[in-house]
């Protein structure tokens, strides 16, 4: 039921509201070209999201460890380590670099290859290279159509991977055989990959049209109360 | 010494984390629970530092009056508006109200702005080049079509076609692109635990 | 920069001496240009070379127009070689703005190279052609070689000239590293390149933006019409209602929020069908994530979906276990043992002696695990760190523009289905009878993407017959 536009009640929750209101229509004005109001409310989003993930860190991940640690110091005593870590990471962060407060840093970036590297072989590398590749609708398609696309998948992927691969140029028969097959395969390569964009380029419009609905929603439901029922 | 210590820390502790990946063993479980719970630490260490960061490189903005200092005015209240409601208004709603009706419709509306930006970049889209740009709209004519189509009616074919791309050429660079980077980051992980690079230095 | 007169090599500013050869520097010695390295005198307005203004070169600010670089025809002395020239009758076409040169290129450097000296790379024939306006930046990707080595030879090697292309790519790299890049990051640089590219965009952004508001705001008004119409259920939205029928009432699952409220708007109509369809069935929930507004968007859909359900009794099942840093080791630290690295709830309540998490291991040993993620890294790393090695069955529910990306996934078998944005949100809400948000924007995202597209293909073959009509000439 469509109602003539109200504005919410001011409560907590009604001045909420319209505060929400004002700044979402402030980000969407910079659709017409970026202009002082939609550059302040940039502005306020980078310090806001700084300032509120900042205060979650804290509040969920190290003042429950501080109050662990303070409360059972002989049983949580590996907490101190960390602790101790974390701020010679900061005190690195401020400028004091030195090879001890190098080691927080050489923590993370081992931790962090170790569980990347792993993760992309067992995750990633192994089941999409080895598993066979049934291709569109396996289970409904003939034989020979799923054959062909199993073919064409391979080709692609092939195709792909050759796009981004780098000959070394060699002037052997075969180097230069070799060299130009590569060229060439990741030509077609670089065809699938324009088809690759062009899908995602289409599913983004969905997406973020999907985005904008939302938005609009809000501002013609919520905050107006234009449609109401 | 002052190069191979931390050199030393990374390679350990990327061995352990590795192993413990792999392998089913109870001191390794112990000792990848302990590094795990180490990195989660130093990782909520490294957001102070970030915030720190953003303060003073807006601090020394405003101060020298380099180009943009107004804005970073905004900025460094904006944080110091977050974090004041954050740690003095912890569990009193003051925070879930700055998070719903300030943070919240912001980057919303962000995200929505996108909606503009994408699609004027898709009416400019042959501008990239003939092969590009025809390819890039035919595909994702297609694409959007057979997704948003009933199926069925004269334009029924643009539904399974749509499957087909998906499916099969898109699957395809998809999968290569994936693969690619999978390579790269084991070829990446292996350089830095065998210190042929070193990033932390 | 003050020239060494023995070696050529540039000292700073105050030196007396020169750092290569030691030679006493003449306090009036020559002054290199910043941008080709020639020697100038100290008190020279212009560089004897390429022209530069060496007052305003030294401050390391590009402000004027990017110079003009001319490349001499074909035959004359000066280019004993053919460079790759535009063909005749192939008009040049503006880069468009903020594109990368390898968009321009649809040719390998190495084929490339065997045709061009210097491997400069130009446009192939008829493809592509990039116009080169007075003060435009003609966006060719620029060699290595001649920009390392042209400085040195102008300095150390005056008899062996280089080539003009090599010449224009020195400059070009000069001038480009030269410019200040951070001023188009500032307030009122958008602006000033609007002025300098003389095309004024506003009309676009209008006719856009109109387009766009209009084509969603009349289905929110009407709430539906007829692009509300049902389609069919995507393959992998009911295999991923499959997956949750598959798991035995009463069990505990994990919901990860793994997005922000960029995406929200394509996402929380998943996040609300998946744990409406959960507490449905009787289970139990655990939210948590590895972003910091993750847990609040939890909560979100938490309340939309029990004040939809009338049924606050039900929040009793459902968990929210906040924010955990460190990406993907915290996600590793979850699915080998959640109590370890969690002792309390978002709200603060310690878990120990919550029936809900009695009992409660590693997410890997879970049914089920909903990944609701805003990219393809977040649920690449769930299912790096959980689907693999533990064999965790998991259901990701992502943007739409994030779905084509997964098919790798779940035709590897490492995803069981996958949910994507407002129109998947809408078939599993049909599926599961229970009509939501998801259902209700349909034909709204319906029109906008319709319009979007109709708009994008009509300017498309516009430009394109515009652009053939300018090929035939008048």
């Amino acid at each position: 039921m469509l109602t003539w536009p109200t504005l919410p009640p001011p409560t907590v929750e009604g001045i909420g509201v319209t505060v929400a209101a004002v700044l979402t229509l402030a980000v969407l004005s910079a659709a017409l070209g970026s202009n002082r109001v939609s550059r302040l409310a940039f502005a306020v989003l980078v310090g806001a999201a700084v300032g509120y993930a900042t205060t979650l860190a804290w509040w969920l991940v190290l003042w429950p460890r501080i109050m662990r640690l303070v409360r059972d110091p002989l049983r949580e005593w590996p907490l101190l380590v960390w602790f101790a870590l974390g701020l010679l990471l900061v005190v690195r962060g401020l400028g004091a670099a030195s090879a001890v407060s190098s080691v927080p840093l050489a923590f993370l970036v081992g931790v962090g290859v170790a569980l990347a590297a792993a993760g992309a072989a067992l995750g990633t590398g192994l089941p999409l290279a080895l598993v066979p590749w049934p291709g569109y609708g396996a289970a409904v398609q003939p034989a020979w159509a799923k054959a062909l696309n199993t073919l064409i998948v391979a080709i692609g992927t092939t195709g792909v991977l050759l796009r981004f691969a780098y000959t070394t140029g060699s002037q052997s028969r075969l180097g230069r055989l070799w060299g130009g097959l590569a060229r060439n395969w990741g030509r077609i390569g670089y065809l699938f990959i324009l088809i690759g964009f062009g899908t995602l380029f289409a599913t983004a419009i969905i997406s973020l049209v999907g985005v904008l609905v939302s938005r609009l929603q809000f501002l013609l439901v919520d905050w107006l109360l234009v449609v109401r029922g | 010494m002052r190069r191979i210590l931390p050199a030393l820390v990374a390679l350990l502790v990327g061995l352990v984390v590795l192993l413990d990946y792999f392998l089913e063993n109870p001191v390794l479980d112990a000792l990848g629970s302990f590094l795990l719970e180490g990195a989660i630490i130093l990782a909520a260490f490294a957001l102070l530092l970030g915030l720190w960061n953003l303060l003073l490189v807006h601090e020394r903005k405003v101060r020298r009056r380099e180009r943009g200092w107004p804005a970073s005015i905004v900025i460094l209240l904006s944080t110091l508006g977050g974090l004041a409601v954050g740690l003095a208004g912890w569990r009193s709603g003051a925070l879930d109200w700055f998070y719903r009706y300030v943070l919240f419709p912001l980057e919303a509306s962000t995200g929505a702005l996108l909606a503009f930006v994408v699609v004027s970049a898709a009416v400019r889209l042959w501008r990239l080049g003939s092969l590009e740009g025809t390819v890039m709209l035919v595909v994702g004519a297609i694409v959007l079509a057979g997704t948003l189509l009933p199926q069925g009616g004269a334009l029924g074919v643009l539904t399974p076609l749509r499957e087909w791309i998906v499916s099969v050429p898109a699957l395809a660079a998809v999968r290569g692109i994936l693969l690619g980077v999978a390579l790269g980051i084991m070829a990446t992980g292996l350089r830095v635990l065998l210190w042929i690079d070193r990033p932390y230095e | 920069m003050i020239f060494c007169q023995a070696c050529g090599t540039t000292n700073r500013e105050g030196s007396r001496f020169c750092n290569q050869c030691g030679a006493r520097l003449s306090e009036t010695a020559d002054i290199a240009c910043p941008r080709c390295g020639a020697p100038n005198a100290p008190d020279a307005p212009h560089c004897q070379k390429c022209g530069l203004d060496l007052a305003r070169g030294r401050n390391d600010v590009w402000e004027g127009p990017l110079p003009r670089v001319e490349v001499p025809e074909e035959g004359t002395p000066e280019a004993p070689e053919q460079p790759r020239r535009r063909p005749e009758g192939v008009p040049l076409r503006r880069r468009p703005h903020g594109l990368p040169p390898w968009l321009d290129s649809a040719e390998q450097p190495e084929e490339a190279s065997s045709e061009l000296e210097a491997g400069a790379l130009l446009p192939g024939e008829g493809e592509l052609a990039l116009e080169r306006d007075e003060g435009e930046w003609s966006g060719e990707a620029i060699p290595i070689e001649p920009v390392v080595g042209v400085p040195y030879r102008a300095r150390e090697r005056p008899e062996q000239p280089p080539t003009p292309e090599e010449q224009k790519a020195a400059d070009l790299f000069a001038a480009v590293s030269a410019e200040d890049v951070f001023a188009s990051l500032q307030p009122g640089a958008e602006e000033e390149q609007s002025e300098r590219a003389g095309r004024p965009e506003t009309w676009l952004r209008v006719l856009v933006a109109l387009t766009l508001l209009v084509a969603v705001i009349v289905p929110v008004l009407l709430r539906g019409g007829p692009l509300s119409a049902e389609g069919s259920v995507p393959a992998p939205v009911a295999a991923a209602a499959r997956a949750i029928q598959q798991v035995p009432p009463g069990a505990t699952v994990l919901v990860a929020f793994e997005y922000d409220a960029g995406l929200a708007g394509d996402l929380q109509p998943v996040a609300e069908a998946v744990i409406g369809e959960f507490l449905s069935r009787d289970l139990h929930i655990l939210t948590v994530s590895t972003q910091p507004e993750g847990a609040a968007l939890a909560e979100m859909a938490l309340e939309r979906v029990l004040r939809a359900r009338g049924d606050a009794g039900a929040r009793s099942r459902v968990v929210n276990l906040g924010y955990l840093t460190g990406g993907q080791a915290a996600i590793r630290a979850l699915a080998v043992s959640i109590p370890s690295v969690i002792r309390s709830d978002w709200e603060g309540r310690p878990l120990a002696g919550n029936p809900a998490v009695a009992g409660l291991g590693g997410a890997g040993t879970l049914p089920l695990v909903v990944v609701l993620g805003r990219d393809l890294l977040a649920v690449q790393a769930w299912i790096e760190q959980l689907g693999a090695p533990f064999n965790t069955p998991l259901v990701a529910g992502v943007p739409a523009l994030v779905e084509p990306a997964l098919v790798p996934y779940q035709t590897a078998g490492r995803l069981q289905g996958v949910v994507g944005g407002l129109a998947g949100a809408a078939a599993f809400e049909r599926l599961a009878g229970r009509p939501g948000v998801g259902v209700r924007s349909l034909a709204a995202v319906r029109a906008g993407a319709w319009a979007a597209g109709l708009l994008a293909i009509t300017a498309n073959i516009g430009f394109a017959l515009g652009r053939l009509l300018r090929r035939r000439g008048p």
